[in-house]
């Protein structure tokens, strides 16, 4: 999503993603899903009680672990902060309001980070964490075609979400794809899922 | 001859021996009284010294252009007048809590036997005062705390810092203002503010953090005003049921605009003139400073009073606006003109008449409203020569359109489009004077012309603010 939209869309549900259905407007994975199945779609009908546990324990690890990986090395990494992350931010904006929105933005995630103990952590331990995360989807995952058998989940289209941005993202190093891409059979899942349903974008960046 | 008090002279007495001297302030014997009389009123005199006594801090250069007149005068009648202006001059500058006048002969070797000393007694208000109000804004309240500092550095440079929480906003600034010695009209102040205000009309939540710096200085009849202002603007959604149109504004801008505004006020009072008449003028031009708003706003305002037989008055005023967009953008919903309500066309809800979505009104780029009222005294007047004088009944006719122009038309398609669905509305009601600030008002009216989507309010409407049509 291009990041003038994506400034644009986070400012009018708060969270990306966010659907739009007549009058009402849903964001946040959680809402959406709750409102597709008051609709009565639901991907994880065919789940039996403990699989369903089991999913929505591997979503918060992904949630605890990719999602907050992914808003350290962007924003408490220097580096990363200061030549990729704050520019792209502030682009919708003109001067000064770039500036002054960036800035605090980066320092609500890094009061976030104090917060929950990852303050300390150096770039090199949260790659390891990442890859204890990758280590667990990538054995949960095995050699089946998605997490619970044949047919997708609510806990595929996060995994796919977080994976194929990490791998899409240009960053200062390579280093956090390289480390999903070492995971062959992760790195085959986001293709498949990439050609299976989004065939149409070929231009939005090719893993 | 004895010392003359000339402290404060309403009304001014302009022969005879009732020179506002106090009789007991001479001590002439009778047969004397006569001939002095006539050297008081007709003798020549100079005026050889003018003093200021009780300066603290105070720079003694911007007081020389107040009281420099009194030199001019030529008769003791003259010097009274002229140092009752100046006096008045002093006050207005707001550094001085009071100002006495003290008129002498001179003494001294170089005194004139018709000179005289005019001396100045004044008072200097305290550095630091702090403030307690209550405002009524467009029907709104609020509870205003101020902290003022007068004359900080001696030349009428005032500092002011106000923080207000009302029913609907809460806001707080900082204002310095600088007069230019003895031109007090002439002025430029600075200001920072951040303002947040709740419009349950278009579930929009704005808050505004800004500096702004305006110039003012009379020229002939009129006022003009030249300001710079740079807003820092982020618009949110009041309520989950927002439409979507209005969710589309949400988000930051930053607006960084230079606008004029000239003001020509002939009215004997702001609050139910009696005679005279207003015409303001405003433009605005943004976008060509920085920020990303790009837009010319022009808009007046024009009020005629008139008084009719038996106290009572003729009203009629004029409102227009137009908002032109320059460049591709659309314009935001924070600049966009809003119509209706107690205090604009009565009979509808607070800016609910124009385009809107869903039932969020969502403001347009052209506007016009009129009015002409008719007030008169309470009928068989009570309380006259009192608390009844505050009152009074009125009878109105407004009317009003607000629309977008489609800009590839010309002047005359707009002109249709103006005319077309007008909205209008008549009734009569009461009208209760707050001061010289605000008014009260309690009409019962009736709206016509309501087009679809508009939000009515017929029968009984109350409005409280500053700025009636």
């Amino acid at each position: 999503m291009s990041l003038a939209a994506e400034a644009f869309v986070s400012q009018i549900a708060g969270k990306v993603p966010f659907i739009h259905v007549g009058n009402q407007v849903v964001s946040e994975l959680g809402p959406i899903v709750q409102f597709t199945k008051a609709k009565g779609h639901s991907l994880s009908d065919g789940l039996d009680d403990v699989q369903r546990a089991e999913m929505k324990a591997y979503m918060e690890l992904v949630n605890n672990m990719l999602l907050t990986a992914e808003l350290y090395i962007q924003w408490c990494d220097d580096t990363t902060a200061s030549e990729i992350t704050r520019q792209r931010y502030s682009s919708p904006y003109s001067w000064p309001l770039n500036h002054i929105l960036a800035y605090q933005k980066q320092w609500e995630v890094r009061r976030k980070m104090n917060a929950i103990g990852w303050a300390g952590k150096g770039l090199e331990q949260v790659y390891e964490d990442v890859s204890q995360c990758c280590q667990a989807l990538s054995q949960r995952l095995g050699t089946q075609p998605f997490f619970f058998n044949k047919q997708p989940t609510e806990l595929d289209a996060l995994v796919f979400g977080h994976l194929f941005t990490i791998l899409t993202t240009r960053l200062t190093t390579d280093e956090l794809s390289e480390r999903i891409k070492s995971c062959s059979n992760l790195l085959s899942f986001c293709r498949r899922i990439e050609q299976t349903y989004f065939e149409e974008d070929k231009d939005k960046g090719r893993l | 001859m004895g010392t003359v008090h000339a402290r404060s002279l309403d009304p001014l007495p302009m022969q005879g021996p009732e020179l506002g001297v106090q009789a007991d302030d001479m001590d002439l014997g009778e047969p004397e009284h006569e001939p002095q009389q006539e050297v008081l009123e007709n003798k020549d005199v100079v005026v050889q010294h003018v003093h200021i006594d009780g300066l603290g801090r105070t720079k003694e250069d911007i007081l020389t252009y107040e009281i420099a007149d009194v030199f001019q005068a030529k008769n003791l009648i003259d010097v009274m007048k002229k140092s009752h202006d100046a006096r008045q001059r002093l006050l207005r500058l707001g550094i001085f809590r009071q100002v006495e006048v003290v008129i002498d002969t001179s003494e001294g070797e170089d005194a004139l036997p018709n000179g005289l000393d005019v001396t100045f007694e004044v008072k200097e208000l305290r550095r630091l005062t702090g403030s307690y109000n209550t405002m009524v804004g467009n029907n709104e309240g609020s509870m205003v705390l101020g902290l003022k500092l007068p004359n900080i550095f001696g030349r009428a440079e005032k500092l002011t810092f106000q923080f207000s929480y009302g029913t609907k906003e809460t806001s707080y600034g900082l204002s310095f203002f600088k007069p230019q010695a003895g031109h007090f009209e002439r002025n430029f102040s600075v200001n920072i503010y951040k303002v947040t205000g709740q419009f349950p009309w278009s579930s929009l939540r704005e808050t505004d953090r800004g500096i702004s710096t305006e110039f003012s200085f009379p020229i002939w009849k009129t006022n003009h005003t030249v300001k710079w202002e740079g807003v820092w603007r982020e618009l949110s959604c009041l309520a989950r049921t927002a439409s979507f149109a209005v969710r589309e504004e949400s988000g930051h801008s930053l607006k960084s605009s230079l606008s004029h505004a000239m003001v020509i006020d002939t009215r004997n009072s702001a609050i139910l003139p009696k005679k005279g008449a207003l015409l303001k003028v405003n433009q605005e031009l943004a976008g060509y400073t920085g920020g990303d708003a790009s837009f010319l706003k022009e808009d007046f305002e024009i009020q005629v009073n008139r008084r009719l037989f038996w106290d009572s008055v003729l009203s009629a005023s004029l409102w227009g606006g137009m908002l032109l967009p320059i460049g591709d953008k659309p314009t935001s919903i924070a600049d966009r003109f809003y119509l209706g309500g107690p205090t604009s066309v009565r009979g509808f809800s607070m800016y609910s008449i124009g385009p809107q979505s869903e039932g969020d009104y969502l403001g347009g780029e052209a506007y016009w409203a009129g009015g002409i009222h008719l007030y008169t005294p309470l009928p068989f007047r009570p309380g006259r020569g009192g608390f009844g004088d505050l009152f009074r009944t009125h009878f109105f006719l407004n009317a009003g359109n607000l629309c977008n122009l489609n800009y590839g038309e010309g002047p005359r398609a707009h002109l249709s489009r103006l005319a077309e669905c007008i909205r209008w509305s008549y009734g009569a009601g009461i009208v209760l004077r707050l001061g010289n600030i605000a008014r009260l008002e309690l009409n019962y009216c009736i709206p016509m012309g309501v087009q679809s989507g508009d939000r009515i309010c017929d029968g009984v409407q109350f409005g409280a603010g500053i700025r009636f049509l």
